[in-house]
């Protein structure tokens, strides 16, 4: 299909959706998780994928059915001029989303590994088409409020989802091969079949490669000491610069998740890494959105693949200590062990330690300047194909795995078989052999909806262990006359501390604070002593005790307060990551 | 004589005003004054208007508050000449906000260069085979609170969120107590106090040594400050920016005035996007209060403290084979300006450590006017250390006193509300930063000769021969020497390691009916020292007696694109 037809197609498509919202009325109450023999209200489907017209129809039709809820705006544009969606879920019912703990989810940021667009527009599916069925979910939208931003590459996530090409990067040429011209030497999808595969050529007793004694479609390399009957040219490419490589400067060639400010490096000692920090349209967009809302206390990042729920810090170097604080550490455990039970096949790890060194990525800088809990998910195994660990004993050998699961559960669908082409500088060659499209990174249709709900429950799980306060006891208490002994408890009822010891470490966002108006304050500071009837005094500022520990997870805080007056006392305890709350009382 | 401080400034802003010609000095060629932004861009426009066929002025990028970050282009044009495709000298002065003396010695090169070309024949040969970038004031927001938020001395970018407060955190700011326009120092009677006036110079306050029977009576902080306010939370990231501390080698995560990240401001990014587009880029002078002129970069420098996270990977040093490039540069420049000094304290985060080490470049900087070294020896027991050296403000005030500069206000008794009675004194807001302003003239010439200099030490490659010679019928070979007649290889040991420079090319184009029998018609080099450091490179081809075709050099920092005509005979 031309790309003209498709967008007539998908506009098409749209309008069409739009008539179809107007005019067929919404069941009452979309029930379909907990009542599966109904239909959602909008019905999306999660064994597929979806290009970036295609989630931009999807989203705008979530936003018509939710409009209460769902808030769809654009951070900005991507390097090719896509915008970049993000959709907010609040309750305005229960507060203004900038009050409530938020939780932020970006996926795709590579552009290849293209799930995460998936699961983060089941997240918000989910979460709208269950609110009034699933009480847990309608608590979750009402105390809490989300941020999705279901690709952060639309650029490279077209290109994946209609060529196959290279392009885990955006789409903006570089110069790679350091020539001085920019992409002017791409991959090429040759034969016209809508995806970039290999390229060999039959090359009898010069070549390097041989066909394989177990399955012919497979080429492995010729035995030492002997030539082979085949070279391997690479992916389908012409050389259009004349330098004697194929397609050696495709657009792109970064890593926007090398693109972040913490813990950031040049391009000599972080690969992909570009300038300085946030200097792609998508990155900058993103970033400025964060730190325009502090009460984002969760930053989720889906990515691909191999099974894992990674956490920083990205390097062995990071602060002098390659490690977060003991207490942070404590936090993360505490979700990425349970996630890792949610997440069969996932297995919860620290970047540097189990992956490799990741320098300026999302997640140090989510941890260190947002004071956020970050998690990175690989999305999909290959493993999960196979319920069992791969062993020597298999029946087919480990070279022909992938061959097995394309004939045996993708009845064919994931390799292209060797087919003659000729070559307009390479002379008759032949193209086929295994899609990098949707073999590989990509989880096949039968097995998405399961990632996408594992995952996003994941998610679910992280948000609901973000900061929630309350008040605890507040009490008054004479102490002679006038003068009063007031004490106020606040709670954590989540695991997720008010403030991580990484905020409280380098000065980043305000403290919690806890004030009191009204009568006149003699003295105040956190409660102390045995039996909680002491304080430890703040001497400056008594009215507002400064908490720059937070409220840790599952825990309290009390202050207590000397004043003098009659009347009541009006006591607030503000967090940019527990909300703001008051209370008054009365002093008698 | 007044120092340069704000009492001064403040005058002169009064002094222009009544007489209402202040570019007659300038247009004269003497600078004697400092210029806020408006002055700035008419003396910008004014030397544009006078050299245009050598000037151009543009705009860098604007500023939060809407002014223009200037950049000055000098260079030949005529005959369609292109200043970006020649080797290029980069000037980037007044990052710190109140550094003034480096935009007014940035101007006076500026003006030096334009009206010594056709006179001078090595700055007239500077200006038609090189081109010279200038960003006189990269900090035109932070400069203009000298004149805004005159008396006091801040060297940052104002943060947009606080305006009422000139975007200074509330901490960072007095009050002017005594009403002498000035936020200096105030002295607190305190028996808690750890201070106590220094017996060799009673104006200056020092630590008691309590082992020396010594008393502790005061405590010092800021004029008319509120010690609540001190004590009050302050963010990373929302105090004042020092765009000198905003970029990316060896940034001081989350520490005071370094920005919420690295490269965060719109003037950092757009100075580091214009080095990056412009490749022809050889050198780089700034103007700022780091030092590696007067003093060359030590040998075994220490890696600054706050600076964590970077693995063995990232240099820390001058490379070795760089440093007698430094050392020689530093030689020229203490000849030229008589300046001699300590080097540099902490320069993480700065943008000549950038330059140096993330564009590897040839990088220096000096602050232009500061504190004369110590005598040889230092006095021992001198004023300002307990029992050392004499202090860094021991020199101020003897360096002062030498040069009948009147820049320490007295302790004089004053009430604050809060605290009571206490003493206001110390130095005048940024006296100790930039000179009076009759100091201008001499510092800004010296500089500006220097910097002539240092423009003609570019790299510089040429084809500077070429032979054809037969080999039989029909085949040549082709010789073509290339050489860098230029002081500066063509890239630094520094530059090689980062992988900052493409490699000098040489290709022999295609021509028809010419195969090429040696096999590669381009051919690559990494690099070519300076002062006549040349390479041969040969192509055996088969042609037509009589083929002509081109040489083809590119030469990223020392030349660009240039060709050569061959014919094969």
């Amino acid at each position: 299909m031309t790309i003209t037809r498709m967008l007539t197609h998908i506009l098409g498509t749209v309008a069409m959706a739009a008539v179809a919202l107007a005019t067929v009325p919404a069941p009452a109450s979309a029930q379909m998780f907990a009542q599966p023999n109904r239909d959602p209200r909008v019905n999306l489907r999660f064994d597929r994928y979806y290009d970036h017209a295609q989630i931009t129809t999807a989203l705008q039709q979530l936003q018509q059915a939710y409009p209460k809820f769902l808030t769809l705006s654009s951070l900005g544009k991507s390097v090719e001029g896509r915008d970049l969606w993000i959709v907010t879920i609040n309750n305005p019912d229960t507060g203004a989303h900038t009050t409530k703990a938020g939780f932020w989810a970006d996926g795709n940021i590579h552009g290849n590994e293209i799930q995460g667009a998936e699961v983060n527009l089941y997240l918000i599916w989910f979460l709208m088409e269950n609110y009034d069925a699933l009480p847990k979910v309608k608590t979750l939208v009402d105390q809490r409020a989300f941020y999705i931003v279901p690709t952060m590459n639309p650029d490279g996530r077209d290109n994946f989802l209609n060529t196959g090409g290279p392009s885990r990067s955006g789409m903006k040429p570089i110069d790679t091969d350091r020539d001085g011209r920019l992409g002017e030497d791409l991959q090429d999808d040759l034969d016209g079949d809508g995806e970039i595969f290999q390229m060999r050529k039959h090359v009898p007793g010069q070549g390097t490669h041989v066909v394989s004694p177990i399955d012919p479609r497979l080429m492995v390399v010729a035995p030492a000491g002997t030539r082979g009957d085949y070279l391997m040219l690479g992916p389908e490419a012409r050389d259009t610069d004349g330098d004697g490589r194929r397609g050696e400067n495709p657009r792109g060639g970064y890593d926007m998740n090398r693109d972040f400010p913490s813990d950031w490096q040049p391009p000599h000692v972080q690969g992909g890494a570009n300038r300085y920090p946030f200097s792609w349209p998508e990155t900058r967009a993103v970033g400025n959105w964060l730190k325009a809302h502090p009460n984002i206390a969760a930053v989720q990042s889906w990515h691909n693949s191999g099974g894992m729920i990674l956490r920083g810090p990205g390097s062995q170097h990071y602060k002098g200590t390659g490690n977060y604080t003991n207490r942070d550490n404590a936090t993360y455990e505490y979700l990425g062990e349970r996630g890792a039970l949610i997440l069969p096949f996932y297995r919860y790890m620290t970047v540097w330690r189990d992956l490799y060194t990741v320098y300026g990525g999302t997640l140090d800088w989510a941890h260190d300047a947002l004071g956020a809990v970050a998690f990175t998910n690989e999305l999909w195994s290959n493993q999960q194909f196979y319920a069992q660990a791969w062993t020597d004993e298999s029946p087919i050998p480990e070279e022909q795995r992938a061959l097995f699961f394309n004939d045996r559960l993708g009845m064919g669908a994931w390799f292209k078989d060797w087919a003659p082409f000729e070559h307009p500088d390479l002379g008759d060659i032949e193209i086929g052999g295994t899609s990098n499209r949707w073999y590989g990174r990509t989880t096949p249709p039968f097995m998405l909806q399961e990632l996408v709900h594992r995952n996003a429950m994941f998610a679910l799980f992280h948000a609901d262990e973000l900061p929630l306060v309350e008040w605890g006891p507040v009490t008054v208490e004479r102490i002679a006359g006038n003068t009063w002994r007031v004490k106020a408890e606040m709670r954590n009822t989540r695991a997720i501390p008010t403030r991580i010891e990484a905020a409280e470490l380098y000065n980043t966002g305000a403290p919690d604070v806890m004030t009191i108006a009204g009568p006149t304050v003699q003295a105040g500071g956190v409660t102390a002593g045995e039996f909680g009837d002491a304080l430890t005094m703040q001497v400056t500022d008594p009215d507002r005790i400064v908490l720059r520990s937070g409220i840790a997870g599952r825990n309290r805080v009390s202050v207590t307060w000397i004043v003098t007056g009659t009347g009541t006392a009006t006591i607030e305890y503000r967090s940019l990551k527990g909300g703001t709350h008051r209370t008054t009382v009365t002093l008698r | 004589m007044r120092a340069a401080g704000a009492r001064r400034i403040l005058a002169a802003v009064v002094a222009v005003a009544l007489v209402g010609a202040p570019m007659v000095a300038l247009a004269q060629g003497g600078a004697n004054r400092y210029l806020n932004h408006d002055e700035l861009t008419t003396a910008l426009r004014g030397l544009v208007s006078r050299h245009g066929t050598l000037a151009e002025l543009s705009s860098l990028t604007r500023t939060d508050a809407g002014r223009d970050v200037w950049l000055l282009t000098l260079g030949r044009r005529q005959g369609g000449a292109d200043p970006d495709s020649r080797s290029a000298l980069l000037i980037v002065a007044n990052l710190e906000a109140n550094h003034l003396i480096g935009s007014a010695t940035a101007l006076a090169t500026a003006e030096h260069l334009l009206t010594s070309y056709g006179r001078d024949a090595g700055i007239t040969r500077l200006l038609d085979e090189h081109t010279v970038y200038l960003v006189p004031r990269a900090n035109p927001d932070g400069a203009e609170l000298v004149w805004s938020m005159a008396g006091y001395e801040i060297p940052y970018k104002p943060v947009a969120s606080d305006p009422s407060k000139g975007g200074m955190n509330v901490r960072e700011l007095g009050v002017d107590l005594n009403g002498d326009g000035l936020v200096t120092l105030m002295r607190v009677p305190d028996p808690a106090g750890t201070l106590m006036a220094d017996p060799a110079e009673p104006r200056l306050m020092r630590e008691a040594n309590r082992a020396r029977a010594e008393r502790g009576r005061y405590r010092v902080m800021v004029e008319g400050i509120d010690p609540k306010n001190v004590e009050a939370y302050v963010a990373a990231g929302t105090d004042g920016v020092n765009l000198n501390r905003n970029f990316q080698h060896e940034y001081l995560y989350f520490q005071p005035h370094v920005g919420p990240h690295m490269v965060s401001e719109v003037e950092s990014r757009a100075l580091v996007d214009f080095a990056f587009d412009h490749p022809n880029i050889a050198a780089v002078l700034t103007f700022s209060a780091f030092d590696n002129l007067r003093t060359p970069p030590p040998a075994d420098r220490r890696v600054p403290p706050g600076v964590t996270g970077n693995p063995p990977t990232v240099p820390t040093n001058i490379q070795p084979q760089d440093r007698p490039y430094f050392e020689f540069v530093s030689t020229r420049f203490q000849e030229m300006t008589s300046l001699r000094g300590a080097g540099a304290d902490n320069e993480a985060g700065s943008f000549p450590q950038f330059v140096y080490y993330q564009l590897g470049l040839p990088s220096f900087t000096t602050p232009v006017w500061t504190l004369p070294p110590p005598e040889a020896g230092g006095r021992a027991g001198g004023p300002g250390g307990a029992g050392g050296a004499a202090s860094r403000d021991a020199r101020w005030l003897a360096h002062f006193a030498a040069s009948n500069i009147d820049a320490f206000v007295d302790w004089t008794p004053a009430r604050h509300p809060t605290l009571g009675d206490v003493e206001v004194g110390g130095f005048e807001p940024n006296a100790r930063v930039n000179p009076p302003p009759a100091e201008i003239a001499a510092l800004a010439a010296s500089h500006a000769g220097f910097a002539a200099w240092l423009g003609q030490q570019l790299p510089k490659v040429e084809v500077v021969e070429t032979t054809v010679e037969p080999r039989g019928e029909e085949v040549f070979l082709v010789t073509a020497t290339v050489a860098n007649e230029g002081y500066f290889p063509t890239q630094l040991q520094m530059g090689g390691r980062i992988q900052s420079n493409r490699p000098i090319t040489i290709r022999l184009m295609p021509s028809t009916g010419m195969t090429v029998l040696s096999g590669n018609i381009q051919q690559q080099i990494p690099r070519l020292d300076g002062m006549g450091g040349r390479r041969t490179f040969t192509w055996l081809v088969q042609a037509a007696p009589g083929t002509s075709t081109t040489l083809e050099l590119f030469a990223e920092r020392a030349g660009g694109l240039m060709s050569t005509p061959i014919t094969l005979r």
